[in-house]
């Protein structure tokens, strides 16, 4: 990034960090303890699906099926607490193995079939939502109160969640970057022929990365939630582009090889900060997708860049 | 021999009815260098994939000290000792050295990689080799001969029996050349068994202890090196002798078609001025990376220079993309033919069309179908190219059809002036010949070809005249007898002195 090239791979987040303090010299109200817990609640899931985006992305696929798991888990909480509240703990850890299943097809269908990892979750998150829709057609349901805590749990401006999130990303890291099988991951993402001839088990692992994005997915379904406090079939949709466009702008490349989790965990609050800014100004929310598009946009034309710059 | 280390007992392999790998049988002892030698095609990569496991024989078996190694699994091949290091580098650049030398068997520590352990051995291997390099540099940042040298401590990290090696010295300087050779007489000298494959006679001659001919699937034969020369081989390689490698040179050029004046890129470039004449082939070579590839590439519009004025037929030639100088009658051959000669998976006839599709209209435009079966028809038998149908992908033709390929792409422009890189790079002897011919009759009609070469006799057969490049400029201009190996060495040794790699 422009003159920050000694700060060398954070020189991206560092970068991140810097417009989110621009952000808040412009808008000074974003400041106090309320809205801050705000943005941060509403950048959680976003931070927890960036992140298996990201993973995929490593492997050099993609994840598009996140928006339909996320939706998925949703209505199956909402739905199944409302009928049966004292099972809460067995529902969600059954939304979480729906994830991990959803997932694990993906995986299978494009490591062991070798299908395009592109069409295949389109068409697994098509077949996802549809499931979804025929559980629950219009938004109901209801969570039990235990539940609803998760999300509304704070330390003053910071939400508790936030900070496992953030626990949770240090120890995914550690994964990567310091066992064999989180290293074969990069080796996949940089040249999957090598890694196979290393005597790496590509497939396997790439069947893992899937089942894991399809589990964060959930989670982050699970989250809204606890949130909103009630099931929406439709609610996880916006989240396979942002999840894509936190993933690129924290510094994760969409040719594979490359990971940045904590360039996804700031560009995950700098998307959320830009939504409440904009929400703020009163801007409608038709012309905040056009931003987001250009945002993303942006974000790949950067990546772009890195990427040639590394090659010239 | 007595010390059968690696033999190959009637090895047979045929992909879709057709013999890739015919009976053959042939040994190597161990701490032995044998190269392999055989035109495109001739089975030479089959038979390493066999070895190598990548496919398994259909008949006939591979043993290694005694025990079977055909039907092994690649990554049982590698545990065994075999290792191939490919034209193209099996590394991941985002990952550092020592993560690449011991990917997929990681030292570790309660489950972590130890970082520290897998430098401390990393820095051993590289070390024995003679080459230091940092094991926590990406390989990204490597160059290719530091990534070659990787590659080769990934093979040591194994128990390393049998090291296949693949036209490894294509992408290499010559100093890059003479330090893999001592590592790869230090493999030797440790009881390593090396199959080297190269067309590079020299290389062959300077560096193997034996060499084992293939034609068209067979074992033709294996002789000591002391015991053959180049043109025997080249005779066992085609079953024929060559009279006259080189076509005769034009007796008569003329007028100037290009002109080139003052162009100047960065630190790469700097050359006053460059003419190509009718008729007239100019080589254009010097040692590796000084500037070739960047000149030719400008030439064509596929890079910008910062300044310089180019002539075509006296017209200012647009150099802002290929589109503007193939429109005014450059063609180019690129030196990377499956990256940016051919789309391997299109049709052979497609490839052929595809840069004058443009002549063929109808109605301003539909392609009219039969001219356009008609051209390519002309074109492949122009060119001698074969294939079984011009429907066939691209990528099922030899090296050296698949030059043709390009050759009758661009050739279908009707150029005034042909720019080709490394024109014959990688392909057999016998393709050579037939692209010499190809080159000499078009500088008959009056084309006028500016062709660049690593391969000094190549440069000496084909050129009426010689421009040696050191560091960007014109070095030395030798024309006819002038143009000896020993001159445009000593041009391009004496002005490259003191240049940074």
């Amino acid at each position: 990034m422009i003159g920050l090239g000694f700060l060398g791979k954070a020189a991206n987040t560092v970068f991140l960090l810097g417009l989110i303090v621009v952000a808040a010299v412009i808008e000074p109200t974003i400041l106090n303890e309320r809205a801050l817990r705000n943005i941060l609640t509403s950048a959680n899931p976003l931070m927890i699906v960036a992140a298996g985006q990201a993973l995929a992305m490593l492997t050099g696929g993609i994840d598009l099926s996140v928006a339909s798991v996320m939706s998925l888990a949703n209505v199956i909480a909402a739905s199944a607490m409302q009928k049966s509240p004292e099972y809460a703990a067995l529902i969600v850890l059954g939304c979480v193995l729906a994830g991990i299943g959803v997932g694990a097809l993906n995986g299978w269908l494009v490591s062991y079939v070798r299908l395009n990892p592109f069409i295949i979750t389109l068409a697994i998150g098509m077949a996802v939502q549809g499931l979804t829709l025929e559980i629950m057609n219009v938004p109901s349901g209801l969570v039990t109160s235990g539940f609803r805590l998760l999300a509304r749990t704070a330390f003053g401006p910071v939400p508790v969640a936030t900070i496992v999130i953030g626990a949770a990303f240090v120890v995914l890291a550690t994964l990567l970057r310091q066992t064999p099988h989180g290293v074969a991951i990069f080796a996949i993402g940089g040249n999957e022929a090598s890694a196979r001839m290393s005597g790496l088990p590509t497939r396997r692992l790439k069947l893992a990365v899937y089942a894991a994005s399809g589990m964060l997915s959930a989670c982050a379904g699970l989250f809204l939630a606890s949130r909103v406090g009630s099931g929406d079939p439709l609610i996880g949709d916006p989240y396979s582009m942002d999840s894509i466009t936190a993933a690129v702008l924290g510094g994760t490349s969409l040719i594979g090889g490359v990971i940045n989790l904590a360039g996804a965990l700031v560009a995950s609050v700098l998307l959320a900060l830009i939504n409440t800014l904009l929400n703020l100004k009163g801007i409608s929310p038709f012309f905040q997708w056009i931003v987001k598009g250009a945002i993303l946009i942006a974000a790949l034309s950067l990546d772009l860049l890195r990427h040639q710059r590394r090659s010239s | 021999m007595a010390d059968d280390f690696l033999e190959f007992r009637d090895v047979s392999k045929s992909f879709r009815g057709t013999p890739a790998v015919d009976h053959v049988s042939m040994a190597v002892p161990r701490g032995h260098i044998r190269a392999i030698l055989g035109e495109n095609g001739a089975g030479k990569s089959t038979l390493i994939k066999m070895l190598c496991g990548v496919y398994a024989p259909d008949s006939g078996e591979i043993l290694l000290e005694g025990r079977r190694v055909n039907n092994l699994a690649p990554a049982s091949a590698l545990r065994t000792g075999i290792v191939a290091i490919y034209q193209e580098f099996n590394l991941v650049p985002q990952l550092t050295v020592a993560q690449n030398i011991f990917l997929g068997r990681f030292p570790t520590r309660w489950g972590r990689i130890d970082n520290a352990e897998s430098k401390r051995r990393s820095l051993a291997i590289l070390d024995s080799l003679g080459i230091p390099i940092d094991p926590d540099r990406p390989v990204a940042d490597l160059n290719v001969a530091e990534q070659q040298t990787v590659e080769i401590a990934k093979a040591l990290s194994h128990d390393l029996k049998v090291l296949v090696m693949d036209e490894p010295t294509a992408a290499l300087k010559d100093a890059e050349i003479a330090a893999l050779f001592t590592v790869i007489r230090s493999l030797r000298a440790r009881g390593v068994c090396i199959l080297y494959i190269s067309h590079r006679m020299s290389e062959i001659f300077a560096l193997a202890d034996s060499v084992s001919v293939l034609k068209d699937g067979r074992h033709v034969g294996t002789r000591g090196v002391s015991e053959v020369d180049r043109d025997t081989l080249v005779r066992m390689m085609i079953g024929r002798e060559l009279a006259n490698y080189y076509p005769a040179k034009a007796t008569q050029v003329g007028d100037v078609v290009l002109a080139a004046k003052d162009l100047r890129l960065r630190n790469t470039l700097d050359i006053e001025s460059l003419q190509v004449r009718r008729g007239e082939i100019v080589g254009i070579t010097g040692l590796e990376g000084q500037g070739q590839r960047e000149l030719v590439r400008a030439l064509c519009g596929a890079i910008a220079l910062d300044t310089g004025e180019v002539r075509l037929d006296g017209n200012r030639l647009d150099l802002s993309s290929p589109s503007a100088t193939i429109a005014a009658g450059v063609g180019f051959i690129p030196d990377d033919r499956k990256g940016e000669g051919l789309a391997l998976v299109r049709s052979c006839g497609e490839n052929i069309a595809l840069e004058s599709l443009d002549q063929r209209r109808r109605a301003g435009i539909f392609i009219d179908g039969r001219k356009e079966r008609t051209f390519i028809g002309r074109m492949i038998e122009a060119l001698h190219i074969r294939l079984a149908s011009s429907q066939q992908p691209a990528m099922d033709l030899s090296g050296g059809n698949q030059q043709k390929l390009v050759l009758a792409k661009v050739l279908g422009i009707g150029p005034k002036v042909l720019i080709m890189a490394e024109p014959t790079r990688g392909i057999d002897v016998g393709a050579k010949r037939e692209i010499y011919n190809i080159m000499r009759d078009l500088t008959a009609r009056g084309v006028g070809i500016l062709m660049t070469s690593g391969e000094l006799p190549e440069i000496i057969g084909m050129s009426d005249r010689v421009l040696v490049i050191a560091r960007g400029r014109v070095a030395a201009e030798l024309d006819g007898a002038a143009a000896t190996e020993e001159n445009i060495m000593q041009a391009a040794i004496l002005e490259s002195v003191g240049a940074p790699a």
